[in-house]
Order: C-alpha cells, then structure tokens, then sequence
C-alpha cells in the first residue's frame, strides 16, 4: 500500500510521530474500504445480460403484440409506468442525477399507456383528451417534483392539447384545461411557468370563441381584454406584463396582413362591437396605469381600421406605433432591440404587402435587403452613439 | 403524508388508465347497441395491419345543418339497421361527435374496425357486413361483432 510507504517514510524523516502515523494509516484504509463498499458495482457480464434479456423481452412482447388480450397489453405499460416511479424512487439517495430521467420516462410511459388504451379500442376521436391529460400530469408533476423539465413538457403538452382542440371541444374539456391552468399559473413560483401559464389561458380563451360560435373577427383582441381578468386578481406578481404587449405586437401584424384579406375585409365589423372593443382597451388601460399597456391600448384603433379595405390606414397606424415606440423606449434609456425587431417586422409586412405585386422578384428581395441593412445600420448607429454618450 | 407524495402521481396515473379502460367496457354496460350495415372496398387483409376500413349507405344523404363537426344519434331503420336520427351543429346529450362533408356523415371512430383474430377467419373476402355498436349516452362508441352478410 503506498499510504503505508508513505507514512513510513515520513515517520523515518522525522515528519511525524509514532501514533499520528497508526492514526493515518488506520485512517486511510477505513476509508478505502467504505469506497470500495459503495463503488461496488455489478460485473460487465451481468449488465449485458441484463439489456440482452431486457431486449429479447422487447421483442417477444412486440411480435406477439396482436395475440395479446387488450386488458394484458395496458397493464404491461402500466406496469412499466408505475417501474418507473419506483426506479426514481429507489435511485434517489443513491445516483440523484437519474431521479429526474425515471420520472420523464414515468411521463412517456403514461402517454404510451393511454395511445395503448386509445388505439386499442378505437378511439381515435378522443385524441385532444390525450394531450389534455399529458398536459395536466406535467402540471402535476411539475407541482409534485419541482423540476425546471417538467415545465417544458408542460408546456409542450398545453401547446398540443390547445392547437388539438380547435376542431371542436366540448365543455368539460374547456373546464379541465382552465382548472390545469389556473393550477399551474398560481401553485408554480416560477416566472417561466406562469408565462407558458398566461399562453395556455390566451390559447383557452381563443378556443371558448370558437365553442361559443362567436362570428365577428375580434376575437383574439377580446381574448387579450379578458387576459386582463388576471392582472386584477394577480397584481403584485405583474412581472409578466411584457406579455400583453408582445400579444399585442403579434396581434397588429396579424391584423395588418389580413386587413386586405377577404377574411376580415368581407365581412366589416359591427359599430357597436368595434366601439365597445376599442372602449374596453382604453379602460384596461386607466384601470392598471402601467406604461407598457398604453401601448397595448392603442389596439384600440384596428377594429375601426378595418372599415377600410385598402388597409393603408392600418398600415400608416402601425408605422407610427412601431416609431413611436422604438424613440420612446430610447429616450427611456430602456433595452430597444425587441421595439427595433417589431419596428423591422412592421416594415417588411408593410413592404410585402403592397409592393411584392407590383415589382420584378430578384428586385423586390433586393430592395427587400437593402431596407434591412439601411434600418439595421442605423440601429448600429444609435446604439454606438448612445455607448458614447454614456461613457 | 411526505412520505407518500413521491407516490401520488403514479397512483393518479394508474387511476385514469383504469378509469379510461373501464368507461370503454361501461359503453357496452350501459349504452344502447345498435346494428349497422357497413361496406368496404377492400376486403381484410391481416398484412397491412389488424384493422379494416368501414362505410355506412345509412350515413349518407343531405342533412340540415352546415359541413364540419356535428353531433349526431341513430335510430332503428325500416330494414333493421340503425340510421342516422338527429344532427346538430351544437353537441347535445347523447350525441355522437362526428363529421359531416359532401352530404356524407362521418363517425371517425367507426370508420376502422379492429378485427380480432376470430372474426379474421370469418370476413376473409367480404365486403358487406353486419356490426354492432354500443352507444352510450356520453358520446362514446364501442363497435364489436363483425359478421359478414350475403349480397345478392
């Protein structure tokens, strides 16, 4: 043992005494043999055994899949399923790192459970149940175990359930998903999930429009009304109020692209509705008296903007919004790449509009860059001379 | 209580799985079974896979309400096989969810039967069949026994 040559060689130079020796020594081989106690690892044999038989198992289950009665083929997942908790479970004090992975797999094995369940007895219209289901076990899991992870399936799971449900959703449905969310909005301390949260209410609320047979075309801009519900109820953790702008911000484009559409040109708005809407914004506004959603308010203007079909009256709207915007955050002194990004978009939206018919393609695109160079120059500029002013 | 959260998921897990299992079997508990005449066009083939795609004539013909998602209930026909009984746009109790374009209605989850490996020897070559169908009132399916029928 080289501790033992160590310490003897030591002892021989006069380093150190008789009994602090023994004490090192006896020391060192304590300690060695608790290692090797606890790095006491199965033979290699045994593991590729292990996998071998694990995967001829596969195999065997997988060619006599059909012959296996339905009941038998949901309590092997099943089986599998409830594995994998107790593998979290069991490798807990001892290999932490994998705890996580066990209960992901815990996640897969449920979903795979319910598509065994779904395709089994052919219940292929129930697909949306699934995803909502996935969604609220990641809640669920997210609430139990407390893992950044979970929130991501979370969220993958809330983006499927919603896109899945805008062919028809019943009201049972509509009222699971909002008890998932609001779970999950106000049990999770964690400023990731309640902005993936708020997405999931906007998504419910656009699709209880399309439950409820609403016929205008403001219905997302009602949603983002409604939206305001929360911030009444949660006004002290508002730090997601970027969100009803960045909404906003998508919502104008949107709105800017389709105004010259048949979607929105061919059916013009009720005056009553767009007034009422346009009302609703504004209050929101004087209601909470946050800087960032006086702009949002502005969306006042896009429901009697829609009166015109040419769209050019939205289009010179926006543009000054996204200027007004980008020269207010910089007097500010407040971040200006995200006001510069809408200010950029608004202005290829504007120009593809209403100059992709008019021009030749290789100079449309070539007209296209140079607007983005000359506008992303100028952000250069700014921001170097902004620099300049602070030093 | 601590000790028992790790476990709570998995325990609610197995509780839908089983709960979902079990209100597929209470679809034939509790639901009404009606008798439908299907067709397809290409007879049984166990090679591409256990299922078989069904059509119904009792489906087809104008209905009073706009194409895309309707709910629908059945009733006995004249001829013994069910028909189509009510459509709405808007669900209502009992209805079935189903599909309507080109004055064609369509049950999604009817339109592929799962063949079990008894029924396998029966249909091998036909194109004309009789199936039961649970209904239950919640608006779930349950399409079992499939038999072949003599086309004159």
């Amino acid at each position: 043992m080289s501790i033992d040559n160590k310490v003897r060689e030591w002892k021989e130079a006069g380093l150190l005494d008789d009994a602090t020796g023994q004490r090192l020594v006896a020391y060192e081989h304590e300690r060695l043999a608790l290692r090797e106690k606890s790095e006491h690892k199965p033979p290699i044999l045994v593991i590729i055994g292990s996998i071998l038989l694990a995967l001829s198992l596969f195999s065997f289950v997988a060619a006599n899949w059909q012959a296996i009665p339905d009941l038998l083929k949901v309590a092997i997942f099943l089986v599998f399923m409830v594995g994998m908790y107790v593998a979290a479970e069991q490798v807990k004090t001892r290999a932490p790192r994998f705890v996580t992975l066990f209960r992901v797999f815990g996640i897969v094995f449920f979903v795979a459970t319910m598509i065994v369940i779904f395709t089994t007895y052919n219940l292929t219209s129930q697909v949306p149940l699934l995803f909502w289901l996935m969604f609220g076990v990641a809640v669920l899991h997210k609430l139990i175990y407390q893992h950044p992870i979970f929130t991501f399936i979370a969220a993958l799971g809330g983006f499927l359930a919603i896109t899945n449900s805008f062919q028809g959703i019943g009201l049972t449905l509509i009222l699971l998903g909002l008890i998932i969310t609001w779970a999950w909005f106000h049990f999770v301390d964690n400023e990731l999930d309640r902005i993936f949260a708020w997405f999931s209410f906007y998504g419910l609320i656009v699709i209880i429009g399309q439950y409820a047979n609403y016929e205008g075309r403001f219905w997302p801009l009602w949603a983002l009304v409604i939206m305001h519900v929360l911030f009444v109820i949660y006004r002290e953790r508002a730090q997601w109020n970027y969100l009803y702008l960045f909404v906003a911000a998508v919502l104008s484009i949107g709105y800017l692209i389709n105004a010259t559409e048949g979607w929105l040109s061919q059916r013009p708005p009720s005056v009553i509705e767009a007034t009422v809407l346009s009302a609703a914004l504004v209050a929101m506004y004087l209601l909470h008296r946050r800087a960032e959603l006086m702009w949002v308010s502005l969306l006042a203007v896009i429901p009697f903007s829609l009166y015109d079909d040419s769209g050019i009256l939205l289009a010179i709207f926006l543009e000054v919004v996204a200027l007004g915007y980008l020269v207010w955050q910089d007097h500010q002194r407040k971040p200006i790449v995200l006001a510069f990004i809408y200010f950029l978009v608004v202005q290829m939206t504007i120009y593809f509009i209403y100059v992709w018919d008019r021009l030749d393609i290789s100079l449309f695109f070539l007209i296209g860059a140079l607007i983005v160079f000359g506008l992303s120059l100028a952000l250069w500029w700014r921001s170097r001379t902004r620099g300049d002013v602070r030093t | 209580m601590k000790r028992m959260t790790p476990w709570l998921l998995p325990i609610i897990q197995v509780l839908i799985a089983v709960g979902f299992v079990l209100l597929v079997y209470a679809v034939s508990w509790f639901g009404q079974t009606y008798t439908f005449k299907a067709t397809t066009y290409e007879p049984y083939d166990p090679f591409f896979g256990d299922s078989i795609y069904l059509e119904y004539d009792t489906f087809r013909g104008r209905q009073d309400v706009e194409s895309g998602t309707v709910y629908v209930t059945f009733k006995d026909g004249e001829d013994g096989y069910a028909t189509v009984d009510r459509v709405n746009s808007r669900p209502f109790f009992g209805g079935i969810r189903a599909n309507y374009f080109d004055r064609q209605v369509y049950v999604d989850d009817l339109s592929s039967y799962r063949v079990t490996d008894e029924e396998a020897e029966v249909i091998r070559g036909a194109k004309t069949f009789e199936v039961e169908v649970d209904i239950a009132p919640w608006g779930m399916v349950r399409a079992h026994d499939l038999r072949p029928i003599e086309t004159e």
